[in-house]
């Protein structure tokens, strides 16, 4: 793969944070005409972000090369869920009141 | 570790006696999920309110930037996050920098005070995030607000983070859902059904509160128009109604000190 065509998430110094910052960066990518999208050096983000970046690399053909063992639990459920078409969160059991909190 | 549950019966009794005026003259002492929704009404609504008499509580409220905010970043102490109000709508470079070093800042302002064990920051950043992303996707709100607090006595962090948007209840509406009641709405949502079309959205309330109680031993509280879920450690998770309606939607946690290492992939699935 040719080095040149990697985007480096990293130089966005951006908060790997919300599904609009993982849109300006893929944006800047595509700008850059990357065909691989690198998280070297990003021990964290969160599950929008990553989740938003997936979505838009699958559609658009690019790579997510470097992923840290830190991200990759995380990443593997994205990429289950969105495989699977499922969703993969904790289940919660709530009792519904009819008293009046304040 | 005291409750959020007596700071925010004070918010719905601050509001209960306020229409045109919130009186806070006789206030000594203010949490973030007291102190961010009544600057947030009083901002968007241009309500006029009154400083407490207490000259500390006022000088404290005033240091938070009460009750306008600030929305851009300002370099500020380790203890606290002042109060912001970001744009929840643009999509500029300057509205995602501003974002970005909002949460950064909040990131620092856990590690310096409430620790930074293995594991810890990520669970904190996905917590955060699941919340601001959902102010950008579903709120429909112009402006998101946020601020947060370290108690050092208290050995607590408090975190508030709403907006005045269509409220969860507006938003399975907006997308064709036949859902009625505020209460309903927010049930759905926290069992996890999306208000998206797409059919695996619809993960981050639970994994919030799952980080929140789960990772961090902590408590939540979320207020969505005229219903609330609290839940905490010790208190299975519980959803009542408001007798005031809240336009928006309010989320806000506590988390108490950390010694422990994190694995936050135990709270995410």
């Amino acid at each position: 793969m040719n080095k040149k065509n990697i985007f480096y998430i990293k130089d966005s110094k951006l908060m790997l944070a919300t599904r609009d910052i993982a849109r300006h960066i893929f944006r800047n990518a595509l700008k850059k005409s990357a065909t691989c999208i690198s998280f070297d050096n990003s021990s964290f983000t969160s599950r929008s972000f990553l989740d938003e970046m997936y979505v838009l690399c699958t559609k658009n053909n690019l790579q997510i090369i470097d992923m840290s063992e830190e991200l990759k639990p995380l990443y593997n459920i994205i990429i289950k869920s969105h495989k699977q078409n499922k969703v993969y969160a904790p289940m919660l059991k709530i009792q519904k009141l009819e008293k009046t909190f304040a | 570790m005291e409750s959020l549950i007596n700071p925010t019966k004070n918010l719905f009794s601050i509001l209960n006696q306020s229409d045109k005026l919130i009186d806070l003259s006789n206030i000594k002492w203010l949490y973030p999920i007291e102190i961010l929704p009544l600057a947030a009404l009083i901002s968007e609504n241009n309500l006029r309110y009154q400083y407490p008499l207490d000259t500390k509580c006022k000088e404290y409220l005033k240091y938070f930037k009460f009750p306008k905010g600030l929305q851009k970043y300002t370099k500020n102490s380790f203890y606290c996050l002042p109060i912001y109000n970001f744009s929840a709508s643009m999509k500029n470079i300057s509205s995602l920098q501003t974002k970005s070093e909002i949460i950064s800042n909040l990131i620092d302002v856990f590690a310096k005070n409430i620790g930074s064990p293995k594991g810890a920051i990520n669970a904190l950043s996905l917590a955060i995030d699941e919340i601001i992303s959902n102010i950008e996707d579903h709120s429909e709100a112009l402006r998101g607000w946020i601020h947060g607090q370290h108690y050092p006595n208290k050995k607590f962090l408090d975190v508030c983070i709403l907006d005045r948007g269509i409220t969860i209840k507006g938003c399975y509406q907006k997308n064709g859902r036949k859902i009625f009641e505020d209460k309903d709405a927010l049930i759905k949502a926290l069992q996890g059904e999306s208000s998206k079309p797409e059919k695996i959205r619809g993960t981050g309330l639970r994994t919030f509160i799952e980080i929140i109680l789960g990772a961090f031993g902590g408590e939540v509280i979320i207020i969505s128009g005229n219903a609330i879920f609290y839940s905490s450690k010790k208190t299975k998770p519980i959803i009542k109604n408001l007798s005031i309606r809240w336009q928006g939607t309010i989320i806000a946690f506590r988390i108490p000190k950390m010694t422990k290492n994190i694995d936050y992939t135990k709270y995410i699935a």
